[in-house]
């Protein structure tokens, strides 16, 4: 029997692959940043998504549906990873805050990017570059609550829930992330 | 009183929190003195807006030259889902 005959149009899975393949992919990368992790989390959402057709109640909003699960999915892969690094690892060779601060707690240089006024740099391309660049260079544990904060918005409570961490520790982790990707656009962000 | 360390770090909490009204008060104190802490409070929160923008436009896709699936990943993933279809095909849906 082929595939037309089995599957009901509405969730032809490998239709799904060829339309909505590439979008769920360029999202997970955003959230897992690397191709690996990516395209595993997009193939689970895909069999999960066909364990769970009858789910789908066929009204439209097909990449929405696909887009949820694929959310579920990359929560569960970085709760897995957030457990798996120790948090030692985290500790002393990611933090980038003794590279910007002296031993006294000043900044060993001016750490500002923009000027003082609004500038155009959200309007230019090469800064969404830059920035989608400096965001892969960020060390694991912290991009990844990076990630959840600000692209998904999720609030500190939630991000607790969800990965299993204290808040005190979350908002180290977010605060050299930010610190880390300040630094990198001061190096490479020329207004 | 607090060093431009501490300072940053509760610059960066205050963007995920409300703080207390002791730490907001000396956050306050402390970027209304230095310029370099100011600036920085200001770079995060446009770094955060920054990022809010770029979630929606990776929700839109609407990513200027984004990254596509790999042939090979394309493949693997027709084979995971063929061979998942396959499977309950033979052992009847388990729904």
């Amino acid at each position: 029997m082929n595939q037309a005959q089995e599957s009901s149009p509405k969730t032809d899975p490998l239709r799904w692959v060829d339309e909505y393949g590439d979008f769920l992919f360029r999202y997970a990368k955003s959230r897992l940043r690397e191709d690996q992790a990516a395209e595993d989390a997009v193939q689970d959402t895909f069999v999960a998504a066909l364990k769970h057709a009858d789910q789908y109640s066929g009204a439209g909003a097909e990449k929405a549906w696909l887009l949820g699960i694929l959310k579920r999915k990359i929560i569960d892969l970085v709760r897995k990873r957030q457990r798996s690094v120790t948090s030692e690892h985290d500790d002393n060779s990611t933090d980038i805050s003794g590279q910007l601060f002296d031993r006294r707690g000043h900044w060993r240089s001016d750490p500002r990017i923009f000027g003082p006024t609004p500038d155009s740099a959200l309007e230019q391309a090469e800064f969404w570059e830059i920035l989608k660049s400096c965001m892969q260079g960020i060390p694991q544990r912290q991009a990844d609550v990076f990630a959840l904060r600000e692209l998904d918005g999720l609030n500190t409570q939630e991000i607790c829930q969800e990965l299993q961490v204290s808040p005190s520790n979350l908002w180290v982790l977010l605060s050299r992330a930010r610190m880390r990707l300040s630094n990198c656009l001061k190096l490479r962000w020329q207004p | 009183m607090f060093n431009c360390r501490q300072i940053a770090e509760m610059a960066s909490r205050s963007l995920d929190e409300k703080l207390s009204l002791w730490q907001r008060f000396n956050l306050i104190m402390h970027v209304l003195m230095c310029k370099l802490c100011r600036g920085f409070l200001r770079d995060i929160r446009r770094i955060q807006q920054a990022c809010q923008q770029l979630a929606k436009r990776i929700n839109e896709d609407d990513c200027s030259p984004g990254s596509e699936l790999s042939q090979e990943g394309r493949e693997r993933i027709r084979t995971a889902v063929r061979d998942y279809t396959r499977k309950n095909d033979a052992g009847g849906r388990e729904e």
